[in-house]
């Protein structure tokens, strides 16, 4: 078929039009995608810092700071499962019958075990359902408490201070060196993680940190 | 649906073949029709409707602008989740931590040893006890799915008085002037009708009650014929006893008509033991020899040597001949002249190698008449097999009469009060006896059951039976041993175990579970040590120890042959057959989703029954595939759809029992018809004299025969074990070309361990057991009829069906085929959003939350084993799994996500957090996978490929190791051994099924 010459649709204007068009859809899509990247990083959607109410105050502050417990002792199961463990009431009790027994705050507590009702506390550290995380996996490995949940010990009411993003937990998984501590200090508040040898504890530890970043690790 | 095909088509289209053997997977693909592979191209053929019908533009904006508004409101805030901790934590719960415990469940009425997972209090998996005589750590598709029975929504929840929910007090005031006046009358007009629990305790309370009400009658309800094979006994030996096979070291096995390995009593042992002599044969020994004559084909006849399709009642003369053939005086018949070629080779080879045998045994079929019963124990017994691989037991539980009786007592108001434990007549009664007519006119009927059934419905009282996981009691196994019941969950509903309900009619009293359980066991066994000590002895290990069968030894008589029945006259016309389904059983299992959906494992049919119907008959009535016929018996009629089944016996029709329920629940109301309408109380199991008429309607049936098609490429492959011997790599094929180019993977992955596994086909039966395993343990959604008619079933797993040789006597084989877990994966290549990835211990992974549903991994997948949500299948009402039997380790996938087999990575990853933690390495066997664990002959082996000494490394060192397609350059993690077979000498030039025995492969 024979090709006719056809009349310039486009002037040179046209040209500009297009540099300025173009450069305005960059400025567009890049503020867009970081609106977004910051939004989802945002306290607001991953919670850091939020404060829930709870049936009762409990103060890790006061408990761990100033009496000096190990997070062990109510958090029993965290070094053989993989969910650490809310203490049961009973747990409370154990002090709570002796101390305070009379205290207006800890009603809540004496009814559950007269009531034979478990307490219902609001979920602070909330991993989507998709997310297999492993307590006794970590804290085997070194990675001490403090690492994911902050200076409990200066907390009048639990809150998240890490993100908790998938993004946060590759930093580490892919680097883990730097969040490592030794056994003996892995309830421990305020460790200086600088202060050890990370190669050290990656090879004690036997941690395979090329497998850390696959997807069935977490994701299952 | 398809044409009529004609024999001639499929056997010209035969004889064209090749050297080798020539599978065969449906006889549309057989005969190369025009339209068939057009039909499989697609991936999921009939998608089309899908796309037919069509959204408008407009429609499409406003859904997209209403998606847009509702996924803003949505992401307002975070959901709020609790956290509830125990008050007091039980003695010994951690809470994350999985404990097991052993417990025993009634399978079709015998007690199977399981060993139960439990989260937190709630039962959430089921595998086979290894210390359990019956089960050996085998496990099977029903017992898995009793799980999912366990959290049924549609369980009986209370007790009910006429419809109506009502309290077991009521009961016990209504019970109490009966009561009375049966200890004054001594049970005068009281009746029983008693289901096939088989149970000490329950038995001796039975046994109690009828010492206590002497005139009361006792009738039982025979489910799967299992009367019929006591009165051969009796027959035989002039007293009922209970035959109990043994197939360890068995050198050759016949079976007359009985699917020994997948439905018999004692299926998984006789499995295992079967599986071990097909083992030793692959490794340099002596392999077994199975002969099968069935009525329909069955996973047994598939794993048959030698398979001989005979007409139900041909078996009788079958077994008339063989006896014979061994020596013994029986009055002989002549053999059915259809296929009397065939079965005298049969005949001969068979009488030839058991004359030879060390260890034969014989097995007659529970459905097979009292007479082939007594035959195959006379033949058992002539050859020394008594005490050896055949054992008698005498009779559990009280001597029951037949359901007919009833009937005529209550026609002749002798009856006046019914009391029904675990049994359906009104559902199952054969129909001649019109049992539900006569029923209604009892003036008291009392029923205890686990569903509100067709009995229940018409009783005035309902009790409400618990689940063998919320109950306390002890089961009986078909070989005499014993295992208690001990409850995983409070019960879930008002339900009494059949012990309470036993005590309340004795006592009149509401007696606690345990106590019940424990007092029998206290006053019966005779201990040494204290009973505390025992009984936490078989709580642990699942078995009572202390209650071994008592094997009793008789001596057939001198003049059984003479009292055998006449040989019944050669039939003319057709045989109807009836036969158990192979999942939902009698249709006690009907309403559970996992067993509707299994593909029945020789039809491929899920959903639903049709008349099975051998090719040669389908030509000559001109029926094809899911035509409607009309099936009538005298005055009786039913209308079902047409199933062709390659390997049918000729002028024969099967049915399956087990569907056509009215009151199953909402899984299983109105699936298939009801076999049992058609069916005579004299000859229960097959009758002649039927007539079949086209009714010119078709209706579609929910096959997963032809989907997933693999174009007839060398994906099974088997040998003689002669073939074997002299070429033992027959099943290797030279590794694919090298390429010039450097490839870019796999990767050098040097992570340990390597994930692999291998399964023999030489072994696998094609049971389906790990189907349903991984159905349990990773949360796989039942999706329902119309969606697997579409070919959307998500079993991860599924069971490939093979034929081969001619369409009216084929082998057929089997071949389970997962994800292949390619090194080399095809899926990961083409997926946009790196969903679907390798790790670095070889697994390939699927990671949901970033799928986002392209489909193009299934696309470029070459062995079809990925499985895409089409709909929310997981949280859809009717058929969604009840959220208490998920795996809390698996996630639940949703809409719009592709999923397959994992290598049950939940398993690994908890394997090996485990093995770090305690500071152990991970040995080999720590981990297992669901379906390795389940497999009832240990045809899979999974474990550490790089570990040249693990069990999978040795498997696949083996030299009928393939892989399948490895010509893509896959690299398969999956591979097989392929299958071997045993044919006798005398039969191996194919004079018994006419098919080729060239069965070696080119290793060129």
């Amino acid at each position: 078929m024979k090709s006719r010459p056809s009349a310039q649709v486009f002037r040179p204007r046209s040209n500009a039009l297009v540099v300025v068009f173009g450069a305005f859809m960059v400025v567009v899509v890049a503020g867009t995608a970081t609106a977004v990247i910051l939004y989802a990083n945002s306290a607001f959607v991953t919670g850091v810092g939020e404060t829930l109410q709870q049936p009762v105050p409990f103060s890790h502050q006061h408990h761990v700071a100033e009496l000096g417990i190990d997070c062990r002792y109510c958090h029993a199961d965290v070094d053989r499962s993989a969910v650490a463990g809310v203490p049961p009431t009973s747990t409370c009790m154990s002090c709570h019958s002796q101390l305070w027994t009379h205290a207006q705050m800890l009603e809540p507590v004496r009814k559950s075990l007269e009531r034979d009702e478990p307490l219902r506390w609001n979920r602070v550290h909330d991993l989507a359902d998709y997310v297999y995380f492993n307590h006794a996996a970590h804290v085997n490995n070194g990675v001490g408490c403090e690492s994911c949940h902050g200076r409990v010990d200066r907390m009048p009411l639990a809150r998240q201070v890490q993100p908790l993003t998938m993004s946060w937990c590759l930093d580490c998984h892919r680097n883990p060196g730097p969040n490592l501590r030794p056994e003996q200090a892995i309830t421990a508040m305020g460790f200086d993680a600088a202060a050890v040898d990370s190669h050290a504890l990656l090879e004690r530890y036997g941690i395979q940190v090329d497998r850390l970043s696959d997807c069935s690790v977490c994701h299952r | 649906m398809s044409r009529v095909l004609s024999l001639e088509e499929l056997q010209a289209s035969l004889a064209v073949s090749g050297s080798g053997p020539r599978y065969w997977r449906s006889l549309d693909e057989l005969a190369g029709r025009e339209g068939f592979g057009e039909l499989l191209r697609e991936e999921f053929p009939r998608l089309a409707p899908l796309w037919e019908q069509s959204v408008d533009r407009r429609g499409v904006l406003k859904l997209m602008a209403a998606g847009l508004a509702l996924a803003g409101l949505g992401a307002c805030s975070r959901p709020a989740e609790e956290i509830v901790p125990y008050v007091n934590i039980p003695d010994g719960q951690t809470p994350g931590r999985a404990r097991h415990y052993a417990t025993s469940l009634f399978v079709n009425g015998h007690a199977h040893g399981v060993i139960a997972k439990t989260l937190e209090g709630r039962p959430v998996k089921l595998e086979g006890n290894p210390d359990h005589p019956a089960t050996l750590g085998a496990c099977d598709s029903w017992t898995q799915a009793a799980l999912l029975g366990l959290y049924d929504p549609d369980r009986s929840r209370t007790p009910r008085f006429r419809d109506q929910v009502s309290t077991t007090g009521a009961l016990l005031d209504a019970l109490l002037p009966r009561r009375k006046h049966w200890d004054r009358t001594g049970g005068e007009g009281l009746a029983f009708v008693l289901g096939d629990r088989n149970s000490p305790s329950e038995q001796a309370r039975l046994r109690a009650l009828r010492a206590r009400w002497p005139a009361a009658r006792w009738f039982g309800h025979d489910a799967d014929g299992r009367r019929q094979a006591m009165q051969g006994a009796d027959q035989l030996f002039g007293r009922p006893l209970q035959p109990v096979h043994d197939l360890s070291d068995a050198d050759v096995i016949i079976s007359l008509d009985a699917d020994l390995l997948a439905s018999e009593p004692g299926f998984l042992a006789h499995a295992r033991h079967f599986a071990a002599g097909r083992r030793a044969g692959a490794a340099g020994a002596a392999m077994n020899r199975l002969f099968v004559a069935e009525a329909a084909p069955t996973v047994t006849g598939a794993a048959a040597d030698h398979r001989l399709a005979v007409a139900a009642d041909g078996i009788d003369a079958l077994a008339r001949s063989l006896a014979q053939a061994l020596g013994l005086e029986v009055p002989a018949t002549g053999l059915p002249a259809s296929s009397a070629g065939r079965a005298a080779g049969w005949i001969k080879a068979a009488a030839t190698d058991l004359a030879a045998a060390q260890r034969p045994v014989i097995i007659a079929g529970a459905q097979q008449s009292p007479a082939v019963h007594a035959l195959a124990l006379a033949m058992n017994a002539r050859l020394g097999a008594l005490g050896r691989s055949l054992r008698l037991r005498e009779p559990d539980g009280l001597v029951t009469e037949p359901l007919q009786n009833l009937n005529k007592a209550i026609a002749d108001q002798t009856v006046d009060s019914l009391i029904l434990l675990d049994a359906n007549p009104v559902y199952d009664a054969p129909g001649d006896l019109n049992f539900s007519e006569t029923f209604r006119t009892v003036p008291f009927r009392l029923h205890w059951g686990p569903y509100v059934d067709e009995t229940a419905r018409l009783c005035h009282w309902h009790v409400p039976a618990t689940h063998d996981l919320e109950s306390w009691g002890d089961a009986r196994a078909h070989d005499g041993s014993v295992g208690l019941i001990q409850p995983l969950i409070e019960p879930m509903y008002q339900g009494r175990t059949a012990l309470q309900m036993l005590a309340l009619l004795d006592t009149g009293q509401e007696r606690e579970a345990r106590g019940l359980l424990s007092d029998y066991w206290r006053d019966t066994a005779a201990l040494s040590g204290g009973f505390d000590a025992a009984w936490q002895r078989w709580l642990t290990a699942g078995v009572v120890a202390e209650a071994r069968p008592d094997f009793v030894s008789a001596r057939p008589l001198a003049d059984w042959a003479e009292r055998l029945p006449e040989p019944a006259p050669e039939r003319d016309g057709l045989l109807l057959q009836f036969r158990l389904h192979p999942t939902v059983f009698d249709g006690r299992h009907a309403n559970n989703g996992w067993l509707q959906e299994l593909p029945a494992p020789i039809t491929k049919q899920t959903w639903g029954n049709a008349v099975q119907i051998a090719p040669a008959t389908a030509a000559r009535l001109k029926l094809a595939d899911g035509d409607v016929v009309r099936l009538s018996l005298a005055e009786r009629a039913l209308e079902s759809p047409v199933l062709i089944v390659p390997g049918h016996p000729p002028d024969a029709l099967s049915l399956t029992l087990g569907h056509g329920r009215t009151a199953a629940g909402r899984v299983g109301n109105g699936v298939g018809v009801n076999a049992a309408r058609l069916r005579r109380a004299a000859a229960p199991w097959f009758t002649g004299a039927a007539a079949i008429r086209r009714t010119g309607a078709a209706e579609p049936l929910a096959l997963t025969q032809n989907h997933h098609l693999m174009e007839g490429r060398e994906l099974i492959r088997s040998a003689d074990v002669a073939t074997y011997r002299q070429d033992p790599g027959f099943a290797q094929e030279p590794p694919p070309d090298k390429s010039l180019y450097p490839e870019p993977s796999p990767r050098a992955r040097s992570a340990l361990p390597q994930w692999g596994m291998s399964i023999d086909l030489n072994t696998c039966i094609g049971c389906n057991a790990c189907v349903t395993a991984c159905q349990a343990e990773n949360n796989i959604p039942v999706v329902g009829a119309d969606e697997v008619a579409r070919g959307h079933e998500m079993h991860w797993i599924r069971i490939d069906r093979y034929y081969e040789g001619e369409p009216d006597a084929p082998r057929m084989a089997f071949q389970p085929v997962p994800c292949m877990h390619c090194e080399n994966a095809p899926c990961e290549y083409v997926c946009p959003v790196e969903a679907t990835q390798h790790s670095s211990d070889g697994l390939n992974e699927m990671v949901y939350n970033r799928c986002v549903g392209t489909r193009y991994c299934s696309q470029n997948c070459p062995y079809k084993v990925r499985r895409f949500n089409w709909f929310d299948y997981s949280n859809q009402a009717a058929l969604a799994t009840p959220a208490a039997a998920n795996n809390p380790d698996v996630t639940v996938r949703s809409r719009g996500v592709m999923e397959k087999c994992t290598y049950c990575v939940q398993r690994i990853r908890s394997a090996e957090i485990e093995a770090d933690i305690s500071d152990l390495p991970l040995a080999d066997g720590d981990v297992v996978t669901a379906c390795q664990q389940t497999c009832p002959t240990q045809a899979i082996h999974f474990g550490d490929v790089a570990d040249p000494d693990s069990a999978v490394s040795r498997a696949k060192a083996q030299p009928r190791d393939y892989g399948l397609l490895t010509h893509l350059n896959t690299r398969p993690r999956t591979t097989y051994l392929a299958g071997l077979r045993n044919p006798a000498p005398t039969l191996a030039n194919g004079d018994d099924d006419g098919h080729s025995q060239d069965d070696s492969e080119s290793p060129a």
